[in-house]
């Protein structure tokens, strides 16, 4: 349920972008999306139906592409994809790790005109 | 590229200045409803009210029940009432930490809203995540809500007295704890008989204290 609140701090972010950027119509909008935020797609979707309502992004379209996580293992320095949750090195199964993306949620580019 | 969620970890950063400018600590607790988060706050208050100048922002959706059943206490209790919201955020902290007198604490304790999922991905501005978790929810947690576990500085364990009567696994519980989070701290407790309490306690006035 964190996506309706992110799908509000999008809007804020998106309608000012547009409003800086003289747009009288936002037509697509597209979100990169770390997969560690567990943002379910159907209720992102459907909170940003209901967000649009009534703005200058009322028809627009929204392309969601999801990034997995990647993480550095501090023991033996290698970099690896997270599969099923399992935050283990898979070169020397060390849990000592950073992660190094798939943690955030961007807006990547708004279009329109 | 905007990352959405910069507006609340700006504001985090800031609640996280204004907190370490003082020397107070902040902890948010984060479990499912009625895994005890409440229970453990009223252990936490008879054990160390004496000796720890402590306050609680209570996150509830609706009610002040929590509020109520801490008052006792006679520490500072801030409610926030989400209105239905499903975590909270780091903007109404910031309006809860004007409520206290923030030259008088050592710590403040957060009971964040009863929810798994959504807590988990909204800084407070805390200097760690507790995760709660009960024996009565099962013993698959760590590995259906991995990220709570991940981000969690360390995890209760309660109601040890239920363990058995709920087929709890503790083996698979720390095992798959393990796999999402292989260095935090875990203490098994009991906050209706008081087992595995003082461990805890003894541990969290070393956090509190660092
Ligand atoms: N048997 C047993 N019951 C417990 C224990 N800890 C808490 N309870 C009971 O579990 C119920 C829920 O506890 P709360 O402390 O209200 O849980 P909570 O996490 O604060 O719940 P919400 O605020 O609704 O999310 C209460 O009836 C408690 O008495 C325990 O260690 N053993
Ligand atoms: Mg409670
Ligand atoms: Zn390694």
């Amino acid at each position: 349920m964190h996506e309706l609140a992110i799908i509000e701090d999008m809007f804020r972010i998106i309608l000012k972008i547009a409003d800086e950027n003289r747009l009288e119509r936002i037509d697509r909008v597209t979100m990169e999306i770390g997969e560690y935020r567990q943002i379910d797609p159907s209720v992102f979707r459907f909170a940003f139906e209901a967000a649009r309502e009534g703005t200058i992004a009322s028809d627009a379209r929204l392309d969601i592409e999801f990034q997995t996580v990647e993480m550095r293992c501090e023991e033996c320095g290698n970099s690896f994809s997270i599969e099923n949750f399992i935050f283990k090195c898979p070169r020397c199964r060390s849990g000592d790790l950073h992660i190094i993306k798939g943690m955030d949620i961007f807006i990547k580019s708004i279009e329109g005109e | 590229m905007k990352n959405v969620l910069d507006r609340n970890r700006d504001m985090a950063a800031r609640v996280r200045d204004i907190l370490s400018a003082r020397g107070i600590r902040m902890i948010n607790m984060i479990s499912s409803p009625g895994a005890g988060k409440t229970s453990l706050l009223e252990v936490i208050c008879e054990k160390l009210s004496g000796e720890i100048r402590m306050a609680v922002i209570e996150g509830d959706v609706a009610t002040d029940r929590d509020a109520q059943r801490l008052k006792k206490y006679d520490i500072p209790i801030v409610l926030i009432n989400t209105g239905g919201g499903c975590h909270l955020d780091s903007n109404s902290i910031d309006i809860a930490l004007r409520e206290f007198d923030l030259h008088s604490l050592d710590v403040i304790f957060v009971e964040n809203v009863g929810n798994l999922v959504c807590p988990a991905h909204f800084d407070l501005g805390e200097n760690f995540k507790l995760a709660l978790v009960s024996t009565t929810e099962g013993d698959d947690k760590p590995i259906k809500y991995p990220m709570l576990f991940r981000e969690a500085g360390a995890v209760v364990l309660n109601k040890t007295d239920l363990m058995d009567c709920s087929g709890f696994n503790r083996q698979t519980f720390i095992s798959d704890l393990d796999n999402v989070n292989s260095q935090v701290p875990l203490f098994e407790l009991s906050c209706r008989t008081g087992e595995g309490t003082d461990a805890f306690m003894e541990w969290l006035k070393l956090s509190i204290s660092k």
